[in-house]
């Protein structure tokens, strides 16, 4: 029997989760209605080292005054333990991209889109415990230029020495027109005390490389797929490194998310033809491919958010169609692959809304592993009924085995859990030279001090 | 590697979809060294015919056929409508759009003075 949890009254905030309880811990959990639809899209998991909670956190729209950041947490079988609202007039807790949670000691750190008041956005950390209240706050607003320059922060990494370092975009206003900015790649780094020690962006790649994840394996690595670029930062205090671009043969990939385990450093992502195929590479510190598997699934328009490996170096990537069904099923899809490149199994996650629902949309953000045999993956669903959009958080467990398939009702709501049809095809990756590629970097002129987000902030907790 | 269970004749099987009904087969056994329990085929990979890029086409994998007595893989292709076409690109753009940035960027503000600490919703 689902076991339905209900709090809060306020209909802009993510509540009454539903709980599909599969056998064992595994769970199927989405919130309850809410018309606003930020901080019911889950957008990044963190899971603590006895996994015994599921951290997830929500997004704020600085557009409205009346959408909040979230910050939730559950225990590993789905039961919401606490959540956290927070917004100020700068709408501060904006975490827009999957891994961007990142469990630090007893504490998590959020990378935030700040929208201070120093320049329009920024990059900032945000420290809460593991309740969610909010312990501390930094920003580092753009290196150079005008008040009009923005930064997107896409993603951190905490490298062994405990900093925090943050890649994406920064956004440079050049006054003119069409595009009005100018977009570089962009790192900052922060020390274990969230101050900035050193920022920098890069010249000469081509614009908009924006990397979108970033992994540790020695260097620093990061896949922009923008234009097909990897960034290799050898120094990450002065940005010194190289890129250079992928290509495949056949069908051009489309990489965007960047792995390390102790040998090798992995990338997955889809083709950028929309041809159907997720992918997934692995290669070592010479940028020599040891192998590149293809997955195609047919007519299936896949678009990939994140990916996580586990402790056997298994590759876990999840896709979503992002193409709305009237009143048909929508479908979120993983993918497992293990660490000699082989495909181990391929799941669909159907949602079907209830009755007479029309635009169904699922986007699944971020997948994550923990140590007893499951994974996790979150994000939103929505649908039209009677007049009303229904956004509703998304959280679901299964075993990494591929077990528990099946059909799972709660109410006139349908989750179906299967294997499908998919194959493995034979295709290759291969990286070009580096060759007249070294980083050309202009770090923050002048001193560099991230700007305090010194909250008094108490919280709105929930307590079950 | 594929396999095809021939009891059910369920198809495609990878090898954690054989390894659930068979757990005593390692994780490192995998590829060339993976067994192909009783009841089980593999399946001979066939290369894809090749496609436009244009959204006009996509593959179909179809059901395996026996060849000399060797089950291989069998494809065909697959023709999207222009309303198919239309959706995804619809779909496409929302896509980029999404990963380019979720939100709208904000309309320019004062920035003079120094950050604020998130207020607390009550």
């Amino acid at each position: 029997m689902p076991l339905l949890q209900t709090f809060g009254s306020d209909s802009s905030y993510a509540y009454g989760f539903n709980h599909i309880a599969l056998s064992g811990t595994n769970f199927i959990s989405y919130s309850g209605f809410s018309s606003y639809s930020y901080q019911n899209s889950f957008t990044s998991i963190a899971i603590d080292t006895s996994n015994n909670l599921v951290i997830v956190t929500g997004g704020a729209n600085p557009s409205s005054s009346n959408e909040y950041g979230s910050f939730y947490v559950f225990t590993n079988a789905g039961v919401l333990n606490s959540q956290t609202y927070y917004a100020d007039s700068a709408y501060s807790l904006y975490a827009n991209y999957p891994g961007t949670i990142i469990k630090n000691g007893s504490n998590y750190v959020v990378l935030d889109q700040y929208f201070g008041s120093t320049s329009q956005e920024n990059a900032g950390l945000i420290v809460y415990n593991s309740s969610g209240v909010f312990q501390s706050g930094k920003y580092a607003g753009p290196p150079a230029g005008t008040s009009q320059d923005f930064i997107d922060p896409r993603a951190i990494i905490q490298d062994g020495s405990g900093n925090f370092i943050v890649g994406g975009g920064y956004e440079q206003y050049n006054g003119g027109c069409c595009p009005f900015f100018y977009g570089y790649p962009y790192f900052t780094v922060f020390n274990s005390s969230y101050s900035v020690t050193s920022q920098y962006y890069i010249t000469n790649a081509p614009q908009n490389s924006y990397p979108t994840t970033l992994a540790i394996k020695g260097n620093l690595y990061g896949f922009a797929p923008a234009n097909n670029i990897l960034f290799t930062i050898t120094n990450t205090s002065t940005g010194a490194g190289n890129f250079r671009s992928y290509s495949g043969t056949s069908i051009s990939p489309y990489i965007q998310w960047t792995l390390a385990d102790s040998n090798y450093i992995y990338g997955t992502g889809r083709d950028s033809t929309y041809a159907d195929y997720a992918i997934a590479t692995q290669f070592n510190s010479s940028y020599s491919v040891q192998w590149t598997t293809y997955v195609l699934i047919s007519n299936s328009f896949p678009q990939q958010n994140s990916s996580v490996l586990d402790s056997s170096s298994n590759i876990y990537s999840v896709y979503y169609d992002p193409r709305t069904g009237a009143t048909a099923s929508v479908t979120a899809t993983i993918v497992k692959i293990n660490s000699s490149g082989t495909l181990q199994w391929v799941r669909n996650l159907d949602f079907t809304a209830f009755t007479g629902a029309t635009n169904l949309y699922i986007s699944i953000s971020d997948i994550k592993v923990d140590n007893v045999g499951n994974y996790y993956i979150c994000g939103k669903i929505y649908y039209y009924l009677s007049g009303h959009f229904y956004y509703k958080a998304l959280l679901c467990s299964f075993p990494t085995d591929g077990s528990k398939t099946g059909t799972y009702v709660d109410g006139s709501a349908t989750f179906k859990y299967s294997s499908i049809s998919a194959t493995q095809v034979s295709k290759t990756l291969s990286f070009g030279s580096s060759t007249n590629n070294s980083i050309t970097t202009v770090s923050r002129n002048g001193s560099i001090s991230a700007n305090s987000l010194s909250a008094t902030a108490t919280n709105n907790v929930v307590n079950f | 590697m594929s396999f095809l269970k021939l009891s059910t004749m369920q198809y495609p099987l990878f090898e954690g979809d054989v390894r659930l009904e068979h757990p005593e087969i390692t994780e490192c056994q995998t590829g060339d060294t993976f067994p192909c329990p009783e009841g089980f085929v593999k399946i001979k990979y066939v290369e894809p015919p090749t496609i436009d890029s244009n959204l006009n086409q996509y593959l179909i994998e179809e059901f395996p056929q026996q060849i000399d007595g060797v089950w291989t893989q069998v494809f065909s292709v697959g023709t999207r409508t222009a309303e198919e076409i239309a959706t995804i690109q619809s779909a496409i753009k929302m896509a980029q759009e999404q990963n380019n940035k979720f939100m709208p960027k904000p309309q320019v503000q004062n920035t003079s003075g120094s950050g604020s600490a998130p207020n607390v919703v009550a």
